[in-house]
């Protein structure tokens, strides 16, 4: 017997006019509402005093800072044809606040990047190995597709940001970003072709890299985001397990096998500190965000903007304006923090204005979470904990302005060597539990290899929770620690990439 | 004593990792698994158990990819009643209200769009999303002044493909096509490979305005390039289907709307297919494929759903069912205000041969100073049928100049009234002479 | 107004006519796989909605008259369905197997306006070498195509299926029925994957001969179901929901175990009373429902160290030691009592007091209307009644802190732990009534005249029943822990 169901003319005429007419206009009620925007969008953001042995060795006054940012998340290696790179129409920038106000606009570098199509009769995008001669430079006739970028540092903004100190590194020389490493055949030295990708300025010490990178982040992210559901009823470690960084003890890394796209910038701390010498106790703690923003545009071209009543966070850029699209400072803010229905506006506003968002911090659900699926007491609320740990220079009294949720890193701490890299920073104990910190990690900005996961569930669930060496059984990610710049790992090749699943 | 064992699955253990990780993966080549909107429905169910209103709403959200992907309206109205579900738990969610706006677009109710997302714009005036429904409803209804002030405060707020493609539209009916193209580029390269149905539409789109210059080899690039994202995307394939056909290439054409009709019978495709029969001489081929579209507008009618003003723009285009071309285009021009409602009122007008309040609305249609050939063509013939020859003239050309292959059935007919027109004038001189 | 007539013609038309209930351009496809001895089989239904039956109509009708007379119709079914299971790859361990029509059906049920719907129906099937192997099928029909995709697989009593991606049962009847919920998605499957293996498919719960039994095997279902429902929590619904679950408790109780026979026992070997009976209900009602509720937070705070399937065997012995302790001393004092005799009348008092001079015992024969009955020796005792209560209650039902935890763990806790507590009201009532049909037929008993040391001995062996109950309870518990 069919279950037979009426359309009435009153319950609205159906939608079959979905297709696009091929007499016509477009469908264009049918434009898309959803928005991935994987160019805007920042996965993580690095800050640290460099790790490579020559850092490592160099007087403070002479060391370096790296500051990374990634970008277009969730790279299946294997995406052919296309593969992956920046978005010519994003504006890409890392953001220094020298001077604890909280306004990172001290010092600023932005990246801008232009893709020329310069063989548009290739027939793929990237051509080589086999019979053709492989891609090993980057400027090789067989990439077809070269995207490159300029660096530009920003200083001494006045007049609302519409009268800055601009300089554009590297001799404005256009850099070349490295592609997407696409398989053994195509690009069979990649790491030197990579290696191209790093570029030094002689005059300022400065280094730069853009391309594809492998993701470090390591998260067992089906157990966490299903309502912490980790793969050991309690998640907690014991003491042993936890200090070993060799072995991920019970979870499963959902990034394996994944790339990212980096921007790694490697500055002299003396170009970040507010008197521009070597960083004192004074000194030596800067906050840095990233950003990245998309150009205002107007409906009618060369129309003045219509009806701003209230205009939105604007970035200037001499006469050109941008509006904010994504920031990042500290890790799991905005996925653990900030609840679903502010995401949005969040990614819109600056970090100096965190204030209006106290109550999340002070609120934090994450640690109510915890609490309720394992029964472990967490620290009372109001949380004023985490509002200093991420929104305040360490020696700012809890109830003061200003509040940024900034990174910060404080420069006068040595480099870890990379030989004693503990994944858990300061937090960081032996087997019997003896804390045996390493103070060059995050919250003391952050490393690559930091386990931010365990560090963020810790801090959020307190005393008990860091007792009990709770988190979510993945620390580490298969490539380790890479020792020199960019500090980030080789990425997957897109023939032979692998992603390992639970239980292997 | 009663035995037992423990559960093994808690209620609740979603599939999350795996879904999770799908997510993360772009869309393949078509395969036989799940697709996006497939995991997406998946996921969202797992969630009911909790009865909370935001676990319906995903779920109509999922059906609205759905209903994109697969073309299929009857999940527009599965979204409307999880969003119902949702608003009887919790009748201020605030998600719920801002999706609704959305689906009752898809559902063709334009003013209570508009009225929903009006609502949910005064709960929320700082989200991005209500201005892409408000500007939707606006363009709908004719009122593209608001439709401007909406999708500008969307590009002030998050631009991005959503923005960029509502922008472009009123670029193009404004009169700007080059400025919809470079906002379209834009928007292809923000688009994600993770979300396919989005990203090849957009090609799509932009396809279609190089076809609207003429530029063909452009579109069909544009197509082409839709379909290595979503293979058989249905949309791609009648856009390129369309191109072949202006190439002259009318066996591919004809196999290309074959590929798109078997996955979504619509009467454009149909009926541009028997264009296409028609124009290589077989007119039993044409008229099976003109009868199916009768049928559809049949079998609507036996529904109460309507195929708008696809239906009275074939019956027109066709010269058949004249009364019914009118009537439906009527019914449609209650219900919207936009310029194309207002131009296929015309056309059905002048085919019924009311030439006057045909000439009215072809006049609204093109009161924006949209540059679109179809427009132009319909003005045209309502002109030389109202006796103003060479305003008619001006418009056939304007059409031509435009885009000589506007429409594979029409394109001759204007070709030879614009000649019919010019040729007396050429007499008299001749004859002067 | 022309266009308001227009529009009241087609809402009434709309009211009579009715469409394909999933749209109507839909092909909806459906497959159910079979797997025997020696073959599998595959019925396989098209349903087409109006649009694409008027489309395949030119295939039907082949010469081209617009009519279309039952040879054609026949031929084309026939090559239909030849094209079909073209289209159709099954595989056991990668190996093709070919596929026959064995039957095939046509039907044109009216659809909307009465315009015609198609539903063209396949029975096919290919024979199967292997008995073991890992089977495969994919249905390339109509790719792409919107509709209802379904495919489900089944065994038979001579091959089991296991590890299917696909489910037993279908939604849609066959594409006959489909469901009316609009949050239900159309399944969009087309593929399934399974083993097969020789024997009957594992039934899904374990079966037992009792019904009873059976019930109470799925009240942890039901109960689930009741949490698990997507209604809102309306006072009716939840007011039923108590009711099901006291029911339910009720039932439960009249399987074997639960000290049934512990309190019926005890209370036939004391003077118990109805109040006896009432008190010891409620003292299992409270005990069984706070048993769940420790076990259930138990469970939840320390789940990685204590395994609740470890803990039962434990409870259950505890529960059963108590139930030893008491029947063993309640056996041991009784058997003193009637061994020493039928010293008294006067010895009908609590075994703890002295002999007494007759002179006190003159409060009148009345109270010997059964003095037939041999002195029992202990009046039914609070405390023994307390601890017989809390052994009965001891031991929680798995299924109810099933029930408790789900409902946690879909956040309807107050709900959850409502339902537990009737569920133990309903469990409780049923002993109670067993305890106080026994006090009452107690009484009947002490009308009878018994005599002679049967009668005598009679608590005792009551008490020596209670005994062995409690003994059988901690074998079990220690064969469970065997396990």
């Amino acid at each position: 017997m069919h279950t037979r169901r009426r359309y009435t003319l009153a319950a609205a005429g159906l939608a079959l006019g979905l297709w696009a007419v091929p007499a016509g206009a477009a469908s264009h009620r049918e434009a898309p509402l959803m928005t991935l925007d994987p160019g805007a969008d920042i996965t993580d953001v690095y800050a640290f005093v460099s790790y490579d042995a020559d850092n490592v060795a160099r007087p403070l006054a002479e060391r370096r800072v790296t500051l990374i940012m990634n970008a277009v998340p969730g790279q299946e290696p294997g995406s052919g044809p296309n593969y992956f790179a920046f978005d010519d129409n994003v504006l890409y920038v890392l953001h220094v606040d020298n001077n604890r106000d909280g306004v990172a606009e001290d010092v600023s570098y932005e990246f801008e990047f232009n893709t020329q199509v310069e063989n548009p009769d290739q027939f793929l995008a990237t051509l080589g190995g086999g019979p053709l001669p492989p891609i090993d430079t980057l400027d090789a006739a067989g990439l077809s597709r070269k995207q490159r970028y300029t660096v530009t540092e920003v200083r001494n903004c006045r007049k609302g940001g519409r009268k800055c100190d601009r300089t554009v590194l590297f001799g404005g020389k256009a850099l070349l970003t490295v592609p997407s490493n696409i398989g053994p055949r195509t690009m069979p030295q990649y790491e030197a072709l990579a290696a191209q990708g790093i570029y030094t300025d002689p005059d300022t010490n400065i280094r730069v890299f853009a391309g594809q990178r492998a993701e470090t982040f390591a998260i067992d992210l089906g157990a966490v985001f299903d309502t912490l559901n980790l793969r050991r009823p309690l998640p907690a470690q014991s003491a042993a397990e936890d200090a070993d960084d060799t072995k991920n003890p019970f979870g499963f890394n959902n990034f394996s096998g994944f790339n990212v796209n980096t921007i790694a910038l490697e500055v002299p701390i003396t170009r970040l500190t507010k008197d521009g010498k070597a960083p004192t106790a004074e000194t030596g703690t800067i906050g840095m965000y990233a950003s990245t923003s998309r150009q205002k545009e107007t409906v009618r071209r060369g129309a003045p903007a219509i009806n701003p009543k209230k205009p939105p966070r604007e970035l200037l850029r001499g006469e050109k304006r941008f509006v904010q699209v994504s920031r990042m400072a500290n890790p799991l803010v905005n996925e653990l923090i900030i609840p679903i229905g502010n995401k949005d506006l969040w990614n819109a506003t600056e970090p100096e204005d965190e204030g209006l968002l106290l109550r999340f911090y002070q609120n934090l659900q994450v640690a109510d979470a915890l609490q309720a699926v394992s029964g472990v007491p967490v620290p009372p609320k109001p949380r004023d904990d985490i509002v200093h740990l991420l929104t305040q220079y360490a020696d700012q009294k809890v109830s003061d302005p200003p509040f940024a949720e900034l990174l910060r890193l404080d420069t006068t701490v040595d480099p870890t060597p990379v030989d004693k890299i503990r994944r858990l920073g300061p937090f960081a104990h032996d087997a019997d539990g003896k804390a045996t910190p390493d103070m060059a990690g995050f919250p003391n900005g952050r490393r690559p290899n930091d386990d931010v996961t365990d560090l963020v569930v810790r801090v959020a669930g307190g005393k008990n929770y860091i007792e009990n060496f709770v988190g979510d059984g993945v620390g580490i990610q298969e490539k380790g620690i890479t020792p020199a710049f960019p500090f980030l790992p080789t990425p997957y090749d897109g023939r032979d990439r692998k992603h390992l699943d639970p239980g292997e | 004593m009663t035995l037992f064992s423990m559960p093994t699955s808690r209620p609740g253990r979603a599939l999350a990792a795996t879904l999770v990780l799908a997510g993360l993966l772009p869309a393949r080549a078509r395969s036989a698994g799940p697709s996006p909107a497939d995991r997406a429905i998946a996921a969202a169910e797992q969630k009911l158990a909790g009865n909370r209103p935001d676990a319906y709403v995903e779920l109509a959200t999922a059906f609205m990819r759905k209903s994109r992907e697969s073309a299929d309206p009857s999940y527009y109205a599965r979204a409307a009643a999880a969003l119902d579900r949702a608003l009887a738990l919790d009748s201020d969610d605030y998600d719920a209200l801002r999706t609704r706006a959305w689906v009752l677009l898809g559902q063709h109710d334009f003013r209570a769009a508009l009225a929903a997302a009006e609502r949910a714009r005064g709960l929320r005036p700082e989200d991005w999303w209500n201005y892409g429904t408000l500007a939707d409803a606006c363009v709908e209804l004719g009122d593209y002044e608001r439709a401007e002030v909406a999708a500008q405060r969307m590009l002030d707020l998050r631009p991005g493909l959503p923005a960029y493609t509502r922008a472009a539209f009123l670029r193009t009916v404004f009169g700007d096509r080059p400025g919809a193209i470079e906002l379209l580029a834009r928007a292809a390269r923000a688009g994600s490979p993770r979300d396919p149905e989005s990203l090849a539409w957009t090609l799509v789109y932009l396809g279609h305005e190089y076809f609207a210059t003429g530029k063909l080899a452009a579109a069909a690039a544009a197509y082409t390039r839709a379909l290595a994202v979503l293979p058989d995307h249905y949309l791609a394939l009648g856009s390129l289907a369309r191109v072949r056909a202006a190439e002259g290439r009318l066996d591919e054409a004809a196999a290309l709307y074959r590929q798109a009709v078997a996955r979504v019978p619509s009467p454009d495709l149909v009926s541009a297919l028997g264009d296409v029969h028609a124009a290589a001489g077989q007119a039993d081929e044409a008229e099976h494929e003109y009868a199916l579209v009768d049928y559809m507008g049949q079998v609507a009618e036996a529904t109460g759903t309507t195929y708008g003003r696809q239906l009275a723009l074939f019956y027109a285009d066709h010269d058949r069912r004249l009364p019914d071309a009118l009537r439906l285009a009527e019914q449609e021009a209650t219900m919207r205000g936009d310029i194309y409602t207002d131009d296929a009122l015309a056309w059905a007008l002048y085919k019924n041969g009311r030439p006057a309040p045909a000439a009215r609305a072809a006049h609204r249609a093109l009161r924006l100073g949209t540059e679109d050939a179809l427009l132009e063509y319909h003005a045209g013939l309502i002109a030389a049928a109202a006796h103003h020859p060479r305003r008619a003239a001006r418009h056939l050309r304007r059409a031509l100049g435009l885009n000589p292959y506007f429409d594979l059935r029409q394109a001759p007919i204007a070709r030879a009234r614009l000649a019919a027109l010019d040729a007396p004038a050429r007499i008299v001189l001749g004859g002067k002479e | 107004m022309k266009t308001a007539s227009l529009t009241l013609a087609m809402t009434l038309l709309a009211t009579v006519a009715r469409a394909h209930p999933l749209g109507n351009f839909t092909v909806n496809r459906y497959a159910a796989l079979r797997v025997e001895r020696g073959a599998i089989g595959v019925h396989y239904v098209v349903d087409m909605a109006e649009i694409p039956t008027f489309q395949e109509r030119k295939l039907i009708d082949a010469n081209g008259d617009q009519t279309i007379d039952a040879a054609e119709q026949e031929a084309y079914v026939a090559g239909r369905v030849a094209e079909l299971a073209r289209n159709l790859t099954l595989t056991v361990d990668g190996a093709a197997l070919a596929l026959d029509a064995d039957a095939h059906a046509l039907e044109q049920p009216p659809g909307a306006g009465g315009l015609p719907t198609l539903r063209l129906e396949a029975w096919l099937s290919a024979p199967l070498d292997p008995t073991r192997g890992a089977v495969a099928f994919a249905d390339r029909n109509f790719a792409g195509r919107p509709g209802w995709q379904e495919v489900v697989a089944e065994g038979s009593p001579g091959m089991a299926v296991t590890d299917s991606s696909v489910p037993r049962v279908d939604r849609s009847r066959a594409l006959r029925a489909y469901p009316a919920d609009q949050l239900q998605s159309p399944p969009q499957v087309t593929e399934a994957r399974f083993r097969i293996s020789p024997g009957a498919t594992p039934a899904p719960a374990a079966g037992s001969a009792s019904p009873v039994r059976i019930g109470a095997a799925r009240f942890s279902d039901r109960m689930t179901e009741l949490i698990a429902t997507r209604a809102p929590l309306g006072p009716w619904l939840v007011f039923t929901s108590l009711l099901v679950a006291a029911a339910l408790g009720a039932l439960h109780a009249l399987s074997p175990g639960h000290g049934k026979t512990v309190v019926g026992a005890y209370l036939v070997g004391t003077r118990g009373t109805a109040r006896h009976a009432l008190f010891l209900g409620l003292v299992v009602t409270a005990t069984h429902t706070l048993g769940v509720y420790l076990l259930g937070i138990l469970t939840l705070t320390a789940s990685a160290y204590v395994v609740p399937e470890r803990l039962f065997p434990w409870i259950t012995a505890v529960s059963g030691l108590i139930v030893l302790a008491i029947g063993a001393s309640l056996a041991a004092s009784r058997l003193q009592t009637a061994l020493a005799g039928h010293a008294g009348a006067h010895h009908h008092h609590a075994d703890n007091h002295t002999h007494l001079h007759p002179q006190d015992h003159h409060h009148g024969h009345d109270h010997h209307a059964h003095a037939h009955l041999p002195p029992d020796g202990t009046p039914a005792g609070w405390r023994s009644l307390l601890a017989l209560g809390v052994s009965g209650g001891l031991l929680p039902c798995p299924s109810a802190l099933v029930v408790m935890l789900g409902a946690i763990a879909l956040g309807r806790v107050a709900f959850g732990l409502l339902l537990i507590v009737a569920f133990s009201a309903g469990l409780a009532a049923v002993l109670t009534t067993v305890g106080l049909v026994l006090v009452y037929a107690r009484h009947l008993f002490d009308r009878l005249p018994l005599d002679g040391r049967l009668a005598r001995f009679a608590p005792v062996a009551s008490a020596l029943v209670i005994s062995l109950a409690g003994l059988v309870i901690v074998a079990q518990a220690i064969a469970q822990m065997g396990v």
